[in-house]
């Protein structure tokens, strides 16, 4: 298959590729630039959330979007909170509420809460469950999740 | 008195918890070596019926596409199980309940063995299934094992009562 050459805004980094068209961005992303803090936990259905990036604001399914669709959109992946070494404080307030366990739903759901919390930054109970309505957990962790999300609105209120 | 305690009462925060919430865990998934290959199962899509055909010829031609294995591909023991070893590893044959493994698709890519997955021919003929454990018991139940649809019976016992009281 003829290759197709992206360039994209990749954690505020221009990024240029040259893949075959019918991968995904989550192949890509873990595949191609080997970055794989973004999961596959449901096989690329979009049903877990477990793969979710923010592509221009929004917080999407990364293995839903074909990787033509990111040419010169802005793409920001669990990766891109921590570029400076420090932690974003989304993860800190997943750490410290205790809302991480086995991890693999934790990337998908702490860009969801950033993307939450970008737009909302005072988010009710209710609003901060359908903000993460797309990122399931198996841990049965939902409530220190919705407890992280407070901890992390109140930090970004106060910051 | 509970301020005074070091360990009781105090939350501790897990160990891997900050490389998970960083997305720099390392998943077995994530983790790439060379020469990996890709493997994807096919399976039952029908809850008990006998296999009358695998055909791989279509699969085996996808490129990419390493090696199709079925039940007579393994040698030595096919059959495992914890209590009795009774579970086929790969269906021989028959297929007792949705989802159960029938072949292993190996490739050098993801996409390829999935394409293989769906191009690989398999014809069953559907048998009458068994859903509930108390008619599975019953003789008059389609048997799915030669030696009838029980796993076991298992006495456990430990200790001596009398001596314990």
């Amino acid at each position: 298959m003829n290759q197709i050459e992206v360039i994209f805004n990749l954690n505020g980094r221009e990024t240029k590729i040259s893949c075959d068209p019918n991968k995904t961005l989550l192949d890509v992303l873990r595949n191609d630039l080997g970055l794989t803090g973004a999961k596959d936990a449901c096989g690329g259905e979009g049903e877990c959330g477990a793969c979710t990036v923010i592509f221009n604001g929004k917080p999407v399914n990364s293995c839903l979007i074909f990787i033509g669709q990111v040419i010169g959109q802005n793409i920001t992946t669990i990766e891109g909170l921590s570029l400076k070494g420090d932690y974003h404080p989304v993860q800190k307030a997943f750490v410290e509420a205790g809302a991480v366990q086995c991890g693999y739903c934790t990337p998908g759901a702490v860009i969801a809460t950033k993307a939450l919390l970008d737009r909302n930054p005072q988010p009710s109970d209710q609003e901060i469950r359908d903000g993460l309505s797309g990122n399931l957990c198996r841990c049965t962790g939902y409530n220190k999740i919705v407890d992280a999300v407070q901890l992390a609105a109140r930090e970004y209120s106060n910051g | 008195m509970a301020d005074q305690l070091t360990t009781i009462g105090k939350s501790e925060i897990r160990k891997d918890a900050w490389q998970k919430a960083a997305g720099k865990a390392l998943y077995t998934a994530d983790i790439t070596v060379e020469n990996l290959y890709y493997g994807v199962v096919v399976r039952s899509p029908h809850h008990y019926a006998r296999i009358l055909e695998i055909n791989k010829t279509a699969a085996l031609k996808i490129p990419g596409v390493h090696q199709i294995l079925t039940a007579e591909d393994i040698p030595g023991e096919k059959i495992f199980g914890p209590l009795v070893p009774d579970q086929p590893s790969l269906a021989q044959g028959v297929v007792r309940h949705l989802g159960e493994p029938v072949a292993l698709v190996i490739a050098e890519t993801r996409l390829a063995a999935q394409k293989a997955k769906e191009e690989i021919k398999i014809i069953y003929q559907p048998l009458v299934p068994v859903f509930d454990p108390v008619l599975a018991v019953k003789s008059d139940a389609p048997q799915l094992h030669k030696g009838g649809n029980l796993v076991t019976e298992l006495n456990v016992q430990d200790g001596d009562i009398k001596r314990g009281y």
